[in-house]
């Protein structure tokens, strides 16, 4: 059983068990509702869903009952047995509510779940402008705020986990965009399980889809920092220009030249073919053009990046287009440099990380994610309902 | 308003929301007795004394959990995952037969994960199938490798068929590989050759055509210093760190870090 539901129902269950009672026939049917309580609680997934099926289900109803009669048998006299008083005392919004203040009163220690909390407390305040409990359900129902307790909870952290996220990398973006359309339009439990169904053979199918592009645009930039970087020509001109030449190790760069310019070649043939796509189309392409160099993400889920100096586009470009493509020597390759000026670029190190990190980290400090980065990540957040509802939040 | 009017206008709530909703017929159903009770009785506590004989009293939570599997039903319906409707149905059937079916037997959750789970599990492997592919397909000189992950992803196809083929000859799993057809035709028939024979062709990267190049490299290297040594005195530029936009629309900005 979930550990929330259990503290959740072991409130209800200490309820029962607090309430004395002489009426053998009431202890009975205090315990066979403890029962049918722990079998029900067993059924459940998730502690936001509990509360709507725990009232859907009729056993909040008979709760309320039974601890009425028991209370009322105690008022006559707890050797006399209990009959069904003549005037049932009627639960008010007050004592019905008083699970919620408990449950209210756990998660207000979450400032992440304020979308929820705020319909615990409107919630709160209709059971104040109400002193019948049927009128007071009646206005909960008209704004199906029991469903909206996991609802908005739900869609509020969605909302925060998105900007924690790059909205350029569909394939992360994806499943929480679909996840929020599933959650508007669900109206209660069982409608969000289907929704939820459809959604997770939809992000099985697309998330992955998003990124297979990226694959083939990484295995590019792969070929051309093996021809351009430093364990090809820019490791020949430096040690050309140095003079420190040994021959094994020259010959070792100039055979990773050429077989970097060959598989680059192939590659982009194979890009061409599965995707249609020129080196053009790529480099056109915010987000894809990228996936030819390396990149780390340094902050949230993947909102920056650290990365060498973007000029290194433009020498990758100048490279494919003017040595890659044509048929030139590699002696050829070298001597166009004269007329370049594209600059030079190195690799990021541990530093330029931390840097990158702190840069990120000021400019994003606003955003929700950031803000609540330390309750996403310390386990206190179940996004979804369970039972294949959840979304793992990427550490 | 009398007490009995408000309960039945909450019932009636209850109704049109379950009744609106597709996913909650029996929710609907339960409700709609309850209303048909409150109508038919003098008072609240009548109808509920009477909802203790006809077994209305109990029925609430094996409607919600009814639902709970029609929902599952129907998005498995519309999925074309007929095992999982198969069991909906059969689990259904059992909860008609024994109401506390549901509550002794939590299991039944788990069986219906699991049968999801089978379809689920397919389309992972059939997209890891296609990654194995497109990373031996870029240079093919390590088939071994790739024969070992397709042997792995080749065992996570289930439904609705461990054939790689039949899967692949279906428009639901061409759909979700985002390629041309005629690189699909190659990743189906690769594959499908490896799954048959357990072998892949392989490329042989040579430098052997370029020998004279790289000698020609080597010989002009003292001619070269001057450019090199230009190339090598041009400024390092510094590393960046790259900034998402708000919105997919959006441009990165760069903030250079030293």
């Amino acid at each position: 059983m979930d550990p929330t539901i259990r503290m959740m129902i072991q409130g209800y269950i200490d309820g029962l068990d607090s309430m004395k009672t002489g009426d053998a026939a009431l202890k009975q049917e205090a315990e066979d509702f403890k029962k049918e309580l722990n079998a029900f609680a067993e059924t459940q997934n998730d502690a936001m869903t509990f509360f709507p099926n725990f009232q859907n289900s009729g056993l909040m109803g008979k709760y309320m009952d039974l601890t009425t009669r028991i209370t009322m048998a105690a008022q006559a006299g707890a050797d006399e047995p209990a009959e069904k008083p003549q005037q049932k005392h009627k639960t008010t919004p007050a004592e019905w509510l008083e699970p919620f203040r408990t449950a209210y009163d756990y998660i207000k220690a979450l400032p992440i779940r304020e979308r929820g909390l705020a319909v615990y407390r409107k919630l709160f305040a209709i059971g104040e402008r109400h002193s019948d409990i049927t009128e007071f359900l009646i206005e909960v129902e008209r704004e199906n705020l029991l469903w909206k307790l996991c609802s908005e909870d739900t869609l509020g952290i969605l909302d925060i986990v998105l900007t924690g996220m790059d909205p350029l990398y569909r394939a992360i973006t994806y499943p929480i965009l679909q996840n929020i359309e599933a959650w508007k339009a669900s109206v209660c439990e069982a409608d969000a399980y289907y929704l939820q169904d459809l959604l997770s053979a939809d992000i099985a199918k697309n998330s992955p889809r998003l990124s297979q592009r990226e694959h083939y645009v990484a295995c590019l930039g792969a070929h051309l920092m093996v021809y351009r970087g430093p364990n090809g020509k820019e490791g020949i001109m430096e040690m050309i220009a140095s003079g420190r030449t040994s021959e094994p190790d020259f010959r070792s760069k100039a055979t990773n030249m050429v077989i970097g310019r060959q598989q680059a070649r192939r590659t982009m043939e194979r890009i061409r073919k599965a995707l249609g796509l020129g080196f053009d189309d790529i480099m056109a392409d915010e987000y894809l053009r990228y996936k030819l160099i390396p990149t780390s993400n340094v902050c949230g889920l993947s909102r920056a990046y650290v990365q060498s100096n973007p000029n290194i586009l433009d020498i990758l470009a100048d490279t494919y287009h003017n040595e890659i493509v044509p048929d030139i020597s590699l002696t050829d390759a070298i001597r166009r440099e004269a007329g370049l000026s594209l600059g030079r670029w190195r690799m990021p190190e541990s530093a330029d990380h931390e840097k990158a990190a702190a840069v990120a980290r000021e400019k994003y400090r606003d955003l929700p994610y950031f803000t609540y980065e330390d309750q996403l990540q310390g386990g206190s957040i179940h996004v979804g309902t369970g039972d294949g509802f959840d979304i793992s939040l990427p550490k | 308003m009398s007490e009995t009017t408000t309960t039945k206008e909450l019932y009636g709530l209850y109704v049109r929301r379950f009744g609106d909703c597709p996913r909650t017929p029996y929710q609907a159903e339960y409700y709609r007795k309850w209303l048909d009770l409150l109508k038919a009785s003098a008072s609240n506590e009548e109808a509920e004394e009477k909802s203790k004989e006809n077994g209305l009293y109990t029925g609430g939570a094996a409607a919600v959990a009814k639902d709970r599997i029609i929902s599952h039903r129907q998005a498995a319906e519309t999925l074309g995952w007929t095992d999982v409707v198969e069991l909906c149905d059969d689990i259904i059937r059992k909860i008609e037969a024994d109401p506390y079916y549901v509550f002794t037997h939590s299991g039944l959750w788990a069986d219906l994960q699991a049968a999801k789970n089978g379809w689920l599990r397919t389309i992972d492997g059939f997209q890891r199938l296609f990654v194995d592919f497109m990373e031996y397909d870029d240079t093919r000189s390590e088939p071994e490798r790739a024969l070992k992950a397709i042997a792995e992803d080749l065992k996570m196809l289930s439904k609705p068929s461990a054939d790689f083929a039949a899967l692949a000859a279906l428009p639901q799993f061409r759909a979700i590989i985002d390629c041309s057809d005629a690189y699909y035709k190659e990743f189906a028939d690769t594959i499908g050759q490896a799954a048959a024979t357990g072998r892949l062709d392989s490329i042989t990267w040579s430098t052997a055509s370029s020998k004279d190049e790289i000698a020609e490299l080597w010989d002009n290297r003292g001619a070269l210093k001057d450019v090199c040594s230009q190339w090598l005195g041009q400024p390092v530029k510094p590393c960046c760190v790259r900034l998402s936009p708000d919105s997919p629309n959006g441009k990165y900005e760069f903030k250079e870090i030293g």
